[in-house]
Parts: structure tokens; sequence; C-alpha cells
């Protein structure tokens, strides 16, 4: 049974950690405190759904188009409000906070309430490895997510638009002086942390089903995962992102699956509590009222 | 002395000012439903100062009003349902209860300041709400608390939605004159301190640490005695309570957008956050997402909220 927690976990932390990396970049780098993120992972998995479902477009061609609707969004988010509220975190939170409920409700709207479930291309046969039992949906998602977090740290590290951006990260004044445009690497990162959450959404939308208040959830773990891993920490969200999986679904399963919710909360209040800087992180950083 | 004296007479005259305001209101808004509505709002005033005394005086973000609002709800609906406590005892019950909650959250999360203890916060809030969804023995799940009593005067119980509201006022007024009392002392001035340069205020020896944590835990009793209200008037209690999006968005939205640090910005807030989604209900179903923009739109030109805002234009006028 451990096993089969374990890669249920895993599944589940896959696309917590691509959510979250969106999310500590947006917060990271333009310091914009997004309580809208969840809802971009909630659109992403109702991108997927109109392409895949309702178009009845091939899966990799949706899969694509889904992208493409997240960059479009991403840019259409920095242009229209990040660029206006960067930096003062609690009018940027509240800004988000508004774009939370437009955007749930929006979803409510067109795609009606009721949970969705998109049209998996895969057979739904079970596989077995071993002891585990995992279907072939659940595989893509690990993969899928392993390969999307691979594309994301290649394009940092070996782009030049990547050196650009960690220049811009590190220090943003040094970064302009050596001719960085920072409105553009701010416009790149919405993009990327944007697109990241799509992707999760969509990934996941394949294995549990869709409803316009599924951001909720998401937002939450997200935002946990960014002050345990640190703003700005990739390394740190992808891991915290995980383990969070991991152990929800261990608690879930071992310990009670009522409160399953509130396993990896609680793990982090132990952790906050010790190191509130974030298990990775070396200095801190607070947010003020 | 005299300056003093002023400001005495400046600030007693706004406070009567708006007593007045509040007392005549529910003739303006007159119909059942609209009295209906004002006594919500006056409760979601005491849930919004709760929440004021923790951002708005001392600087610190919190997402989990909400939770105490429950708990203090649902104490108080546990003992006067399950135990036919009589009022007053499970309101102050319910209170205390809650404040020491607030207590101890503060004095486990407020080590680490700031963001990190913003999460802690919506992590209570849901974890409040798990536990009223799940331990059904005493809270019902799902289905919540019923039949609460309402209020009562001297032993006579209260039937009228105006003689509620005037009820529910008069704790209101003597909530903000004592929000007043206490931002206008030693206490408060500290709090402001902290808010605006702990580590200048901790070399002074004010203990940001120990005054968040005692604002924070004023704050959850103010809140967990909105939550008494709240039972009371709506004569149930359920896990929604505690939830982010029904109660909490709409509170920070009250005393962002009405005017954090002051005192009467959540009472604009919260007549605004009341009325608002009611008037948008001929949207029908884009009522939420207009809703959503409006709220975009009003932070972004208002940023520091609406009483601010209005002060700063009338000292532009002299």
């Amino acid at each position: 049974m451990f096993l089969q927690l374990l890669l249920n976990g895993i599944v589940l932390g896959s696309g917590y950690a691509l959510i979250s990396i969106g999310h500590t970049i947006i917060f990271g780098l333009m310091r914009v405190s997004n309580f809208a993120h969840g809802e971009f992972y909630m659109l992403g998995a109702y991108f997927a759904f109109t392409f895949l479902d309702l178009l009845g477009l091939p899966f990799a061609l949706a899969f694509f188009l889904t992208i493409v609707c997240g960059i479009i969004l991403g840019y259409l988010l920095n242009r229209l409000v990040f660029k206006y509220v960067r930096d003062d975190m609690t009018v940027n939170g509240l800004v988000t906070i508004g774009m939370s409920i437009f955007f749930t409700n929006l979803a409510q709207y067109i795609w009606g309430a009721q949970p969705k479930n998109l049209m998996s291309p895969f057979k739904s046969n079970t596989i077995f490895l071993g002891r585990v039992s995992v279907t072939p949906a659940r595989l893509f998602i690990i993969l899928a997510s392993a390969v999307s977090l691979f594309a994301f740290f290649c394009i940092i590290k070996y782009t030049k638009l990547g050196k650009a951006f960690r220049a811009t990260f590190q220090q943003r004044d040094a970064a302009r002086l050596v001719g960085i445009d920072s409105e553009r690497i701010y416009s790149v990162s919405t993009i990327l942390g944007t697109v990241m959450a799509c992707i999760a959404g969509a990934l996941l939308g394949l294995a549990y089903s869709l409803e316009p208040t599924m951001g909720a959830k998401a937002i939450s773990v997200s935002w946990a995962v960014v002050v345990a891993g640190g703003p700005g920490n990739f390394i740190g969200a992808i891991t915290i992102g995980l383990l969070m999986g991991i152990i929800e679904a261990l608690g879930g399963g071992y310990i009670s699956s009522a409160y399953k919710d509130a396993f990896p909360f609680i793990i982090l209040i132990l952790v906050l509590i010790f190191k509130p800087q974030g298990i990775f992180s070396k200095g801190g950083s607070r947010m003020n009222g | 002395m005299d300056k003093k004296n002023i400001k005495i007479k400046r600030s007693s005259l706004t406070f009567l000012g708006w007593t007045t305001v509040l007392c005549i209101i529910p003739f303006v808004f007159s119909s059942d439903y609209s009295r209906h509505l004002c006594i919500n709002a006056l409760i979601y005033i005491m849930l919004a100062q709760g929440l004021n005394i923790c951002l708005g005086y001392c600087g610190q973000m919190s997402l989990g009003q909400a939770g105490f609002f429950a708990i203090g709800g649902y104490v108080f609906a546990i003992l006067t349902t399950k135990f036919g406590f009589f009022w007053w005892g499970s309101t102050i019950i319910a209170v205390i209860m809650t404040a020491l909650v607030g207590f101890l959250l503060a004095v486990i999360g407020m080590r680490a300041r700031g963001s990190a203890f913003i999460v802690i916060s919506i992590l209570f809030a849901r974890v409040v709400r798990l536990v009223a969804l799940n331990w059904t023995d005493m809270t019902n799940g799902q289905a919540g608390i019923l039949s609460i009593p309402r209020m009562a005067f001297f032993g006579n119980q209260l039937t009228s939605k105006l003689s509620i509201y005037y009820y529910v006022l008069i704790f209101v007024v003597i909530i903000q004159f004592l929000m007043e009392r206490i931002i206008d002392s030693k206490i408060g001035r500290a709090f402001v301190a902290v808010k605006q340069a702990d580590s200048l205020a901790a070399s002074l020896g004010i203990s940001p640490y120990h005054y968040s944590i005692a604002a924070f835990t004023i704050g959850a009793a103010v809140s967990a005695f909105a939550g008494c209200f709240h039972a009371s008037f709506a004569q149930m209690v359920s896990p929604e309570m505690a939830d982010f999006n029904n109660v909490m968005l709409y509170i920070i939205m009250m005393v962002v957008v009405g005017g954090r640090g002051t005192i009467w910005g959540p009472v604009v807030g919260a007549f605004l956050f009341t009325f608002l989604p009611e008037y948008l209900r001929f949207a029908d179903m884009l009522r939420m997402p207009i809703f959503g923009l409006i709220l975009i739109f009003l932070v972004l030109f208002v940023p520091d909220g609406f009483i601010p805002a209005f002060t700063k234009l009338t000292r532009k006028k002299k």
C-alpha cells in the first residue's frame, strides 16, 4: 500500500510542483502576491477541456493549444494588470483576489458548475508494476511534468533569455544597467509562470475532475510551497511541491482521508515555526500589510 | 493643551456623527430585507475590525479571521443548543476560548512574522473548516447547527429586525469606542510603531513579537464576538463560516477598500460590501465576475481605501 500511495503522491506532487514554480517566479521576481494563481491552474484545465472534449481535437494539438492560451493569458495579465501593481504586495494581493473572484465565476458562467472530466486519450487499463497499479494517464502526468520542468530549467540555464532572467532576478537595477530590458523579462516571467500553472491544470485534469472552484485548493498549496521553499527559489518549489503531494497521499491513506488536506499544512506549520525563512532560502523576506 | 482639546472635540464629533448615521440607516433602508442586510453589515463591522486591528494598526496581514468567526460561532451554538447555556454566558465563553486559540496561534506563528504568518493563518482557517465538517458528533458536519436562540433584551426576546439592529448597534458602538481608546493609548501607539518600523520599535524596547501577539489576540476575540452575534441572528452555523471565499474575502475587501488603519473605514467597507452584491443581482450569472472587476478597479484607483482618500480630499481643500 505504501508504494501505491507514494505513486499517487508523486502524481499529485508533480502537479503541485508545476503550479508552485509558476507562483514562485511571479512572486519572487515581481513581488506580486498572486492569489489568482490557482485560477490559472483551473483555466489550464478548462482550456484543455475546451479543445479536447468540446472541440474534439487530437490530444497533442489540444495540449499545444492549451499552452498557447496560457502564453496569451500570461501576456495579457502582465500587460493589463501586473505592470501597474508590482512590488506593493497588499495592493497586488487585493487585485489578484479580485481576479480570482472574476475568473472563478467567469469559468462557472462559461462552462457551468457541474464537474467535468477530460477525455483521456489513454486507454484506461491499469498497468501493474509489481504491487503498484497505475493508469497510463498518471504515468503521463509524471512524465510530462518532468519534461516541462526540464524544459524550464534548460531555458533558464542555457538560453540568452534565461541568463537575462537570472540577472534581473539577482539584481534588477544592475541588469538594467547592462542593457537588459526588464519589462520584457517581466513579461516572459509572467508568461512562464502562467503556462506552468496551465500545464499543471491540463495534466492533473487527466486524473481528477474539473470544477470552477478547483483553484482554491491549488492556491493554498501553492502559497504554502512558495513560502516554505523560499520566494523565488525554484529547487525549493519543486521539492516541497512534490513533498506536499506525497504527504497528502500518505496522510490520507494511513491516517485519515477526511482530513487529508490538513497534513501537508500541519507539516508546513512545523517547518515554519522552526525555520521561518523557508527550508532552502538564506535570507528572510517580509510581507508588510 | 489647547490642541489636544480641539483634537478630542473633533474626534468626538466624528464619532457622534457616524453613530447618528448608523442610527438613521435602518430608516433609509426600510424594507425587511434591507434591514436584514443592515444587521449583517453591523456584524461584519465587528468582524472587519478584528482584521483591522491586526492589519491596519499592527501591520500584520492575517487571512484566518474567518476561522475565529467560525470558532466563536460554533462554541456559542454548541453551548446554547447542546447544553442549554444562557446567551451571554455562552458568548463570553466563546470569546475567551477563541481568544485563547488566537493567542496560541500567535505565540507559535508570530516568530515567523510577515509572509510566513499569512500562510499559517490561511491554513488555520482551512483546518477550522475541516474540523467543522468532520467532527460530526459536535458540529453536525455539513448541515451545521440549527435553531440557535435569538437575542433577548432584559428577558424580552427580540423579534423585529429593527430591534435586533439597534441591539447589535449598541455593541458595535461600544467596540468602535474601545478601538478608539486603544489606538489612542500607549498600546495603540506601540502597534503603529511596530507596523511602520519594527526594527526601530524594537530598539526602543517595543517588542514586535509581543505586540503582534496582543493585536492578533484582540482581533481574534472581536471576530469571535461577531461570530456569536452571527450565530444568534442567522440562527445557524455551518462550516462555510470559515470559508475563504464566502467570508474572508469580504472582510479583506471591507477593511482595505474602506480604509485600513482607520476606525470608520471598515464601517463604510462593511456596508458597501454587504449591499453591493445585492445591487448586482440584476446581472444574475455575471454578478460575481462583475464584483471581481469592481474590486480590481477599486484597489487600483483607491488603494488606501475610501476613508483615507476622503480625508485627503477634505484636507486638500483647506
